[in-house]
């Protein structure tokens, strides 16, 4: 009695654990884990930083970069630019699902769309940066579109984006 | 076997059941032969005697005897460890379920993992380049290019 008894709790605690690591599908043991811990709420919207930077090559004799830029300056510093020029710095509230759009400049836009919150406290999201039309009777064009999983506090950045004698950079942060 | 006349009044008197016991005693005494068949009657009869025998407690020896056997219930049974084990092993699945579930319950999110990852990249742009990397100061980049500035 004692041994079999033995046999099924331990049974029980190897199906929970592995369940716990995503390697089967949702058990009765899971079932019971899971009873015990609290139910999760609707997730809040995130608070997302955008700055737009224009960088640019002015054949100046040192560099020169806006003071209004010093948040972001180590995200520009593998940038070979001599002049950063502040276009934006925006904080908003992103729900989750929705898109939110940032102006970077009159010829590109960011737009923000969360996905996700994972267990570890990162985000998923998806960043989209639209190009406004040549003719105002074509659609905007997605430059670029991608799906990342950032960390709040961690920076990340969109560049290549072409302009005048540079090019526009976006520097993305999710407020802790 | 013996030959003498004498030897089966010899062997009855060996028994005591011999009415002439003082001819008979005189004879040994004269015969050689019923001598030593005597004497073998002896031996044999010590011989089956011991084996036949049973071990006797005297009173002396009876308190270490006893002693003895109570030494020996009091040493455990096989069955009896074999079931301490079980409770052992019991104990400590059960242990472990009360931790598993206190980790599950009181543990909290798991550590925070900094590395951004970017999972897709896309771009409308015809002949456009993506490429990402980190910076030396660990910020993510995604970089776009393109070939020729008429499409910007």
């Amino acid at each position: 009695m004692v041994k079999w008894f033995t046999l099924i709790l331990i049974f029980t605690v190897a199906v929970a654990g592995a369940e716990e690591a995503g390697k089967l599908p949702g058990t009765a043991a899971s079932g019971m884990v899971k009873s015990f811990v609290p139910p999760r709420s609707a997730t809040p919207p995130i608070n997302v930083n955008v700055v737009g930077v224009l960088a640019t090559n002015e054949n100046r004799g040192q560099q020169s970069i806006d003071p209004a830029l010093a948040e972001v300056k180590p995200a520009l510093s593998d940038l070979s630019f001599d002049t950063y020029r502040k276009l934006c710095d925006q904080t908003m509230s992103a729900p989750f699902g929705r898109d939110t759009r940032c102006t970077l400049n009159d010829k590109y836009t960011l737009i923000v769309n969360p996905i996700s919150k994972e267990e570890n406290g990162q985000v998923r999201l998806n960043l989209r940066v639209e190009m406004a039309p040549k003719k105002p009777t074509d659609k905007p064009v997605t430059a670029v579109s991608t799906t990342i999983v950032i960390a709040p506090g961690k920076q990340f950045k969109v560049r290549g984006l072409k302009a005048d004698l540079g090019e526009v950079v976006a520097v993305i942060s999710l407020q802790p | 076997m013996i030959d003498c006349r004498w030897t089966r009044r010899v062997e009855q008197w060996f028994d005591g059941e011999s009415s002439e016991a003082a001819g008979v005693e005189q004879h040994i005494a004269e015969c050689a032969r019923c001598a030593a068949h005597l004497e073998t009657l002896r031996v044999l009869r010590k011989t089956v005697a011991a084996a036949t025998s049973r071990p006797e407690i005297r009173e002396a020896q009876l308190p270490a005897f006893l002693d003895s056997i109570r030494e020996r219930l009091t040493v455990e049974t096989p069955r009896r460890g074999h079931r301490r084990f079980w409770a052992l092993v019991s104990l400590s699945a059960a242990a472990l379920v009360v931790a598993f579930s206190a980790f599950i319950v009181f543990g909290g999110k798991p550590a925070r993992v900094d590395a951004t990852v970017v999972e897709s990249c896309t771009s409308e742009i015809q002949g456009a380049t993506i490429t990402t990397y980190d910076s030396e100061q660990g910020v993510t980049t995604v970089w776009i290019t393109v070939a020729g500035d008429d499409v910007w």
